[in-house]
């Protein structure tokens, strides 16, 4: 998928460049020369990753740049103009047939643009040895036959990298693990610009001892089936798999799929099911679950009455749900406050709120709290009920 | 592996070095073009390019080593081509004009250009990247693509000592091993790398920023007179060849 955020899009011309000037350095230490064509393998591989016009540039500029810096290919006779010339126009093409055909397969566009550039090369070499009275039948043949291990080698190689790219960009899930969340919530953007940075702004050992006293002291057990709603990048996964047990099952969901992409990264495992949905359309049959969590989670809700009738249906009776907050309210408000625009008036509500609306749907309370260490609201779905 | 070209950068002690980075690089290609540009094989054209590359070697005063290291370079490069200059040619002196074009083209280019890299660091570089009238996209993207090659080959460096310490980079074996590596760790390291930087350069709005205090930059009376000469330089070049 070609990619559509120019910061992104400069990020990648940047270092696909650069590995264009460094790996022939690399294929020369191992002694596999220039066999390889090794400036063509990023620069090919970029072409399939963003617009044709950066695309092209970075495949002309970087082999000028190498000449500039390195002297190889050299200015005179013109290798680097001829590579030049030829790269930008691969590049370019690629470019716009991957972006007329997003969904395609890489090998369709990659194949005949590939070809076509050892044409092109020929042909280059052999108007450049013409002018320069060189034995231009010889050279050109030289230059065809030279550069098919690379094109075996560039084939066999970028169609990975790009769906590399892909997922990293786009992060499709798969239609089994897609959920119903609502298509104009402005919060899934943020947490997806956020996702990468997310731990690196948690001490993450202290926070996995908290959730893991926490999870001990709320008494989540072996064999349940707990619910993370908003799981973000998957901390209080990671602590529930260590309780639930091999017959445990945990049910993630979140509205980022940036999030979702960090928490399964971290997470490989069978016993969790990811799932791009919303608090409110929870991807699961009724009372189904043990235990629903919302750590982090309560005051991005766009529909708190809708989430806890949802609870409600999801849960069995005699599971619980806990509303959980590792601060307290007004720090969180506060966090809030300052945060991006699309969770600025984001608030957490008093915890005798949040405790009123659950007694309001039926749940029996067991534990309201709100003091300097956390917010705490859990409650049972009655068996009576 | 030495992967020391990006060493090369600002190791130079000659005069050039006083000028600003935009006029050194807009002078490295002016030198650069009057060296392709004469007539090698004529006396004065010879002339003309010897002398510019000369004095251009004198001006920038790189490191001994980039010159003996660039004499060496052009060597390798260019002495293959001299066999192939004998074909097709019928009279031995037709050939031996192309070679030596070839060999003096080739050469006082490489001498030119490594010279010139030598007079400029990386913030240089970038410096007089940004300051020339050449559209933003091209601009960004040559200024990431030396910003990150930095990175990129310091890490290279430190996978061929890896390599080289184990005895690895000797054996055949490790080619097919690096071919092997390449799509599995180096290039997704190369994707993901990339996605970090693009997630930090949108976080500070990277893309937004506009940098024209270095375009707008005045030269000195020095900076005017070495385009002056450069600008000389390729004019005699441009009569030498065509004003025979």
């Amino acid at each position: 998928m070609v990619s559509d955020r120019p910061s992104r899009e400069l990020a990648l011309c940047g270092l696909f460049g650069a590995a264009a000037l460094v790996l022939p350095f690399l294929f020369h230490l191992v002694h596999l020369g220039s066999l390889f064509l090794p400036m063509y393998l990023p620069l090919v591989t970029l072409a399939l990753l963003v617009r044709p016009a950066p695309a092209a540039v970075t495949a002309v500029v970087t082999p000028l740049l190498s000449t500039a810096l390195t002297g190889m290919p050299p200015f005179w006779p013109p290798i680097s103009v001829l590579m030049a010339i030829e790269l930008g126009v691969m590049a370019a093409l690629l470019s716009a047939l991957r972006q007329r055909w997003p969904r395609g397969n890489v090998l369709l566009v990659l194949v005949p643009v590939l070809v076509l550039g050892r044409l092109l090369s020929v042909g280059l070499v052999y108007a450049a040895a013409r002018a320069m009275t060189l034995p231009a039948p010889f050279l050109a043949s030289v230059s065809f036959l030279s550069g098919w291990p690379g094109v075996v080698l560039m084939l066999v190689a970028v169609p990975g990298i790009v769906r590399l790219a892909d997922g990293h960009h786009a992060a499709p899930l798969p239609s089994r693990e897609r959920g119903h969340m609502s298509p104009s919530n402005p919060r899934s953007a943020f947490f997806d610009e956020v996702a990468l940075q997310w731990d690196g702004w948690h001490d993450l050992p202290a926070l996995e001892a908290e959730l893991a006293a926490g999870l001990a002291e709320l008494g989540v057990s072996s064999g349940e089936t707990v619910v993370d709603v908003g799981c973000g990048t998957g901390n209080l996964v990671k602590a529930l798999l260590r309780v639930v047990g091999e017959k445990g099952h945990v049910v993630a969901l979140d509205i980022s799929p940036g999030m979702l992409r960090a928490a399964r990264g971290k997470n490989p495992d069978e016993r969790v099911s990811w799932h791009l949905a919303d608090a409110v359309a929870l991807p699961l049959e009724d009372g189904g679950a043990d235990r629903l969590f919302y750590l982090c989670v309560w005051p991005h809700l766009e529909a708190p009455r809708e989430a806890i009738d949802a609870a409600w249906r999801a849960l069995r009776a005699g599971g619980h749900l806990h509303v959980w907050h590792l601060m307290n309210r007004e720090r969180v408000n506060e966090v809030h406050a300052s945060g991006g625009e699309a969770i600025r008036r984001d608030r957490l509500p008093p915890a005798i709120e949040t405790a009123q609306r659950l007694k309001e749907r039926g749940f029996e309370l067991t534990q309201v709290v709100d003091d300097e260490r956390r917010y705490l609201v859990s409650a049972m779905k009655r068996l009576d009920r | 592996m030495t992967p020391s070209w990006h060493a090369v950068w600002g190791g130079a002690r000659g005069v050039v070095v006083l000028l600003s980075p935009r006029t050194r690089l807009l002078t490295a290609f002016a030198a650069l073009l009057a060296c392709l540009l004469a007539p090698v094989t004529t006396a004065r054209g010879a002339g003309v390019a010897g002398a510019t590359c000369g004095a251009w070697l004198l001006c920038c005063w790189p490191p001994a080593r980039i010159v003996r290291g660039a004499i060496l370079l052009s060597l390798i490069l260019f002495l293959p081509y001299l066999p192939l200059a004998f074909l097709g040619h019928d009279t031995s002196r037709e050939s031996l004009d192309l070679a030596w074009s070839l060999l003096a083209r080739g050469s006082s280019a490489l001498l030119v250009s490594l010279s010139s890299a030598s007079t400029l660091s990386a913030s240089d570089f970038r410096e007089a990247v940004l300051g020339l009238p050449i559209p933003k996209l091209v601009r960004d993207i040559v200024v990431q693509v030396l910003h990150q090659a930095a990175g990129l080959a310091g890490e290279t460096r430190r996978i061929a000592q890896a390599m080289a310490v184990r005895g690895a980079s000797e054996r055949r074996s490790s080619s097919w091993k690096v071919l092997r590596a390449l799509p599995q760790s180096w290039l997704p390291r190369v994707v993901e790398r990339a996605e970090r930087v693009g997630l930090a350069m949108e976080l500070r709005g990277y893309c937004e920023a506009n940098i024209t205090f270095l375009a707008e930059r005045r030269g000195s009376f020095r900076d005017f007179l070495a385009l002056g000469l450069a600008a000389t330089a390729v004019a005699v070049a441009v009569v030498t060849r065509w004003a025979r």
